[in-house]
Parts: structure tokens; sequence; C-alpha cells
């Protein structure tokens, strides 16, 4: 059964001077659902991505993608998208897909073209020229042009404008493929979101306080996973 | 490879501008100098061709860093270490566009001073030694051949030097990004660190490879003071003195740079954090 999870962590711990960020989380994420991670700030959300990525090494406890310990070779297939503008200023779009795409083993041209498209991105355009919004929907081409076996997003919707919000979300929907891709992603933005959630993780403190399959939970507790929400963080 | 040269090509970017600016710096300084030959001293106009050599030296010190410091400040970094690259690839196309830029300027700077002293010696009246050796470089036989060997001798060592100094600059940076809070001082101390290390590869590589032979320079007698410097080097005897250079401390302390580099790219691939 074990051998069948793509994400498995065991207590994972992460502190940051006596802050605990992640505090013995144990998670089993199976392939081909996309699993919320919900939180207020500082719940360690971004803190439990980037231990996931990479990005950051656990003090205590073990995270492994595929069965094997994250590092050089998980990277290759995990695709990940941070909170913060992580683009170069003075690239265009162009120039940034084509560095991303030297970068990883399983970049597919044929969606970024698409994604850029849909996403209404100009590829002469320069990313310190960029809105917000256009940044954000940058990160998520990069990020969704890859044919990863796990997109990690932290975020994705913060600070982005409701017309952009709405066509980051359909360009979620539309390149995932279920059963294939694994999806998990952070937000506090939960109502525009949780109609794509297979599964909703609530945080708090670095501890899991709720880990359920979403449409169980709305038809336990009768309400949307936005109501949840704000009751469990009230 | 191709992931490298993207590395490169962004790495290069980066600091592409300024490397511009100061090579464009450096010709028209040696212009400038140039069209002074006559109306100053020509011992002063030829020193102060050497000036960007020194400058330079402290260009590597800041790009070194600078290179490493721009992925932190563009959140650029989260792009380049949450990719299936290795460590040493992001360290190398670093190391690769520091060592490019300072080879480009150390090209300009060395044709500029080899112009401005060959230039010289057409108003040599009143300098001795720059004088000579303008003379010596473009007038006689064996000394026009030591002086050029010395050239590229001095020249490769400087290279070496500014690759040394971009190598231990941008270890201490890695360390000082080990550390959430006083990271300049962490990355003072690092360097510090780093450069008794080196020094401790050398004083290991005296006593390992004291079976390589030695380096062997030969140094005409009038370079050692032996002659007076007033004649011509053309009308010297062809006789001087060899130099030995411990090739074990040499060796000891290249391979303390490789493993310099080594652990900075292990650093970058296992250790850092952001």
């Amino acid at each position: 059964m074990a051998a069948e999870m793509l994400v498995q962590t065991d207590n994972l711990m992460k502190r940051f001077g006596r802050t605990k960020a992640t505090d013995g989380i144990s998670v089993a994420i199976p392939k081909g659902i996309v699993v919320g991670l919900i939180g207020p700030n500082g719940s360690g959300k971004s803190t439990f991505l980037k231990l996931l990525a990479g990005l950051l090494r656990p003090d205590k406890g073990s995270v492994k993608i595929n069965g094997v310990p994250v590092g050089l070779r998980t990277k290759a297939w995990v695709s990940y998208q941070p909170e913060i503008d992580h683009l170069y200023n003075w690239m265009t779009v162009e120039q940034v897909l084509e560095f991303a795409a030297s970068l990883v083993p399983d970049w597919r041209w044929e969606r970024a073209d698409e994604l850029i498209g849909f996403l209404n991105l100009e590829k002469n355009a320069k990313v310190g020229n960029l809105s917000k919004g256009m940044r954000g929907r940058l990160k998520l081409a990069v990020t969704l042009s890859r044919d990863a076996d796990l997109f990690l997003l932290d975020e994705p919707l913060s600070g982005i404008d409701p017309p952009s919000r709405l066509r980051i979300i359909k360009s979620l929907i539309g390149g995932y493929e279920a059963g294939r891709h694994t999806m998990i992603l952070s937000t506090h933005e939960v109502a525009e979101t949780e109609g794509i959630f297979d599964r909703v993780i609530f945080l708090d403190e670095g501890q899991i306080k709720v880990d359920e399959d979403a449409q169980t939970l709305r038809s336990r507790y009768g309400r949307s996973i936005q109501g949840l929400f704000e009751e469990v963080y009230q | 490879m191709k992931g490298f040269a993207q590395l490169f090509k962004k790495d290069m970017e980066s600091i592409g501008l300024m490397t511009v600016l100061l090579g464009v710096g450096i010709v028209l300084w040696d212009v400038f100098l140039y069209t002074r030959l006559g109306l100053w001293h020509s011992r002063a106009v030829v020193a102060l061709t050497m000036v960007p050599l020194g400058v330079i030296v402290l260009w590597v010190v800041l790009q070194a860093i600078q290179v490493y410091r721009h992925e932190w400040q563009t959140g650029g970094i989260y792009l380049v270490l949450s990719v299936p690259q290795p460590g040493w690839k992001i360290a190398l196309s670093k190391l690769a566009v520091v060592f490019a830029s300072f080879t480009i300027h150390l090209i300009l700077a060395t044709v500029g001073f080899i112009w401005v002293l060959r230039a010289s010696a057409s108003y040599s009246g009143g300098i001795q030694l720059f004088g000579l050796a303008a003379e010596a470089l473009f007038q006689s036989g064996a000394a026009t051949g030591w002086l050029f060997k010395m050239t590229l001798v001095s020249g490769f060592a400087y290279w070496l030097m500014g690759l040394a100094m971009a190598v231990m600059l941008q270890l201490a940076y890695t360390c000082s990004r080990l550390t959430s809070r006083l990271r300049f001082l962490a990355g003072l101390a690092g360097f510090f660190v780093i450069q008794w290390l080196v020094g401790l590869c050398g004083a290991a590589g005296y006593y390992v490879f004291s079976w390589v032979p030695d380096l062997v320079l030969w140094v005409p007698a009038h370079a050692l003071g032996i002659t007076d410097p007033a004649h011509s080097m053309a009308s010297l005897p062809v006789q001087g003195a060899k130099v030995f250079i411990d090739s074990g401390i040499l060796l000891g302390n290249a391979l303390g740079f490789v493993l310099l580099f080594i652990t900075t790219s292990y650093l970058l691939e296992n250790v850092i954090e952001v």
C-alpha cells in the first residue's frame, strides 16, 4: 500500500529558531489527486511545500517522493511554484520559458504555448513590465508546462485580481490529468478553489488539524470547505 | 550541457552590462594615457596603465559575490534550486561568468599596457626602467623572449589568482547563507577560514608532492639588479639566475581550490535552504 503513495512524510519537523514551522506532520498522499493545503498565515503551509520541493531540510522525521528521500533525484518529479516572484525581471516571457525548459527533463512546449495563449501572455513582454497578476500567470505557466508527477503550488492566487484568479483556476483544471498528476495547492482563498480539491488538509501552528476527503467533509458537516475553514480557524 | 549553457547565459546577463562598462572604461583610460605621452612623465604614464589591473581584481571580488547575491535578491534561487540541476553546474556557471568577465578585462588591461609601453619608447629620454623594458620587448632578442615569457607567466598567475579569489569568495558567500543572522560576519569568518585551509593544503602539498620537479624560471642578471640599468639591455650578455618555484605547494593549493569548489557545489545541492 505504502509503495503506491506519491508523497510520504513521517513526523516531519522543521524549526526556525524557537518556532516550530511544521510539528510532526505525517501524511501519505496517493498519486492522481488534488490536495488543498489550507491554513492561516504562519500555519506551516509554505514550509511544508518547501520541504517537499527540497528547498528546506527537515530537522526531524522524513519526507519521500515516490519512496525516495527528497533530493536531486526527486526534483525531476516535482514542479514547484513559490509564493514570491522568482522570475528574473530582465528576461522576456519567452526567455523565461526557454530558461526553465532547459533546466528540466519533462518540459512540454505544446503545453507551454497553450498556457501562454490562454493566460494572455505576450512572449516579447519583459517580466519586469508585467503586472502582479500577469506575473502570477507566468509563474503558473512555468510550473504547469512540466509533465511532473507532483505539482506544488504555494498560494497561486495570493494578491491576484479576480479575472486573473479565474484564469489561473481554469489553467489548473485544464492541464491536470486525474490519476496521473498530483497537485498540492496551498491557499487561504478557499472559496474560489475548493471545487477542485479531492482532499483537504487543514494546518495550524505546524500541525494537521483535519485531513479528509473533501466530499466526505462537506457531507459530514453539511457545509462548504470555506465554511469549515472559517469555523476551524475562528 | 543545455542546462549549463542557459545558466551561464543567465548569469552572464546579470553582470553583462557592468562587464561591458568596465571594459569600455579600461579602453578609454588607456586611450587617455596614450594622449598624455609626451605631456606627462613617461614613467608615470606607463605606471598608470597598471591601474586597471588593480581595479579588475576588485571587480572580481564584487562580481563573485554579486552573481550569487543576485539569485537571492531576485528570488531566482527558488527556481534554480527546485529543478534537478546538480550543484556543480550551478556553481560552475557562476564561477565561469566571473572568470570570463575577468579574462576579458585582463586582456584589455594587458593590451593597453603593452600599447602605451611601446609608444612610450619614443619618449624614453627621461625614463630608465620602463624605457629599458620597452626597448627590450621590441628590439632585443634573448631579453625580448624573456620579457614575453615573464609577461605570459605573470598574466597567467594573475589570471589564476582571479579564479582562486572567486572560488574562495563564492564559497564564503554560500557559507554566509547557512545562517539566518549576522550573514556578513559569517561570510567574513568563512573567508578567513577558507584562506587558512588553502594555506594548509599548500603546506600539505609541499610534503605530499615533494617528488614533483620544481618549476624553474630563468631570470636575466639585469632583472635581479646585478647590472647597471643605464645600459641598454640589448648589449648585455645573456646571463642570469635560476629561480625555483615549489611545485608541491602549487599543486597543494590547486587541489585545495578544487576541494573548495566541490564544497560550494555540495552546499548548494544538499545544505542551502531558501
